[in-house]
């Protein structure tokens, strides 16, 4: 697989430096550390076979991969897991050094929360607030109007605002915000 | 309590949420991902040959019904579509069920059955069975496509180190037209492989995409 390219860089060099943070942003939209790999892996996937024609470096690559990811994300959310119900009681994992104390707490609790979101409002706050996209690069990623971002971002925010389960934890504010 | 500061507090709690790394590393991924795309790419190729042959098929056909030997033949009804699979009865006993199977294309149907714990044990019923037992016979190579190209099962799951497996014997039947067909199974619904299409996948994401796709 080393031998196609985009722009100088090997899809394999690619997959070293960048699918650490693609999967940790798949595993924010799925909730689960085998959706995620699955999720990434096919979007990776899809890339490899246009990686040839993805030229211009890096960026253009990892912008495919992750529209790549959330219309996958958001076409299996629709086939293959809307049996799925938001729940508060997340199976815990045992706390590894390498995720910190308190860590497990707080990712069941963040969880439960985005389970409340919907999908179009986890994308987006997947994309603004991790991944760190300006608001036009995440309605390029989303194929959506740069409002649109901005009030799916809005009540995703306000969602978490009244979460019950982010209330034992430093979570975004609770009371009126300046107008 | 500003935008900024709102803002900031996401972005703190998504951090300490994603885990710090997945299980994968880059070089396994590559792996993987190049593995994936040789199945999905060999069952196209094969989708397409099975077209093809369809086709040549029928220019023969047509060739030989232009000829001037006899009369052209008289053009058949296409064969009436095969009844969707049916669950094996007896259900066999889940240790004589092959946990490895290779699903040629052209499925036209699948179904999820029960399977029996033991020889001796009672025939096990659709009713105490809780995975969805009804035929699936739209988009089955599609499904089986994505069965064969989960990610390679690693049995690093740390959870299943303190699971209690019950046994829930299952058996995935694929029907083909001619009547015949390819089965995989296993004595659990979690923790363990089956492999299909020399990929080793995780039951319990299996059942789940089937199971989803059968009630979808």
């Amino acid at each position: 697989m080393t031998d196609r390219s985009a722009a100088g860089t090997t899809f394999d060099d690619f997959v070293a430096a960048r699918s650490t943070a693609l999967w940790r942003s798949a595993f924010l939209l799925t909730g689960d550390r085998h959706k995620a790999e699955d999720l990434l892996q096919v979007a990776l996937v899809k890339t490899w076979r246009r990686w040839d024609r993805l030229t211009g470096g890096v960026e253009p690559a990892e912008a495919y991969v992750r529209r790549a990811l959330v219309t996958t994300y958001t076409d299996w959310w629709r086939r293959r897991w809307r049996g799925e119900v938001p729940t508060g009681e997340l199976p815990e994992r045992p706390t590894t050094g390498r995720d910190g104390p308190g860590a497990v707490d707080v990712r069941r609790d963040v969880l439960t929360a985005l389970a409340g979101l919907s999908r179009g409002q986890r994308a987006v706050l997947v994309l603004r607030y991790f991944d760190d996209l300006t608001e036009q690069q995440t309605a390029d990623v989303l194929g959506v109007s740069r409002g649109t971002v901005k009030s799916q971002a809005s009540r995703a925010l306000a969602a978490l605002r009244s979460s019950p389960a982010l209330t034992d934890h430093d979570h975004p504010a609770t009371e009126e915000e300046p107008s | 309590m500003t935008d900024d500061r709102e803002t900031d507090q996401v972005k703190d709690l998504l951090q300490r949420t994603a885990p710090a790394r997945p299980d994968l590393a880059p070089a396994e991924r590559v792996a993987a991902v190049t593995h994936r795309a040789r199945v999905v790419r060999r069952r196209q190729g094969l989708a397409a040959a099975a077209v093809l042959a369809v086709v040549a098929g029928g220019v023969g056909w047509a060739v030989l019904g232009g000829s001037d030997d006899g009369p052209a033949p008289v053009a058949q009804d296409p064969p009436a579509p095969a009844a969707p699979v049916a669950c094996p009865d007896p259900a066999p006993v889940y240790t004589e069920v092959p946990t490895e199977a290779e699903f040629p294309v052209g499925a036209t149907s699948l179904r999820l059955c029960p399977g029996r714990s033991d020889a001796g044990a009672p025939t096990a019923t659709t009713q105490q069975f809780r995975l969805p037992t009804e035929p699936l016979t739209d988009g089955v190579d599609a499904l089986l496509d994505e069965v064969a190209a989960q990610p390679a099962y690693t049995g690093s799951d740390p959870e299943c180190a303190f699971t209690t497996l019950a046994l829930e014997p299952w058996i995935l039947v694929a029907g083909y037209p001619d009547g015949s067909t390819v089965s995989v199974g296993s004595g659990s619904q979690a923790c363990s492989s089956v492999t299909v299409d020399g990929t080793p996948v995780d039951v319990g994401a299996t059942l789940a995409l089937v199971g989803q796709a059968v009630t979808g």
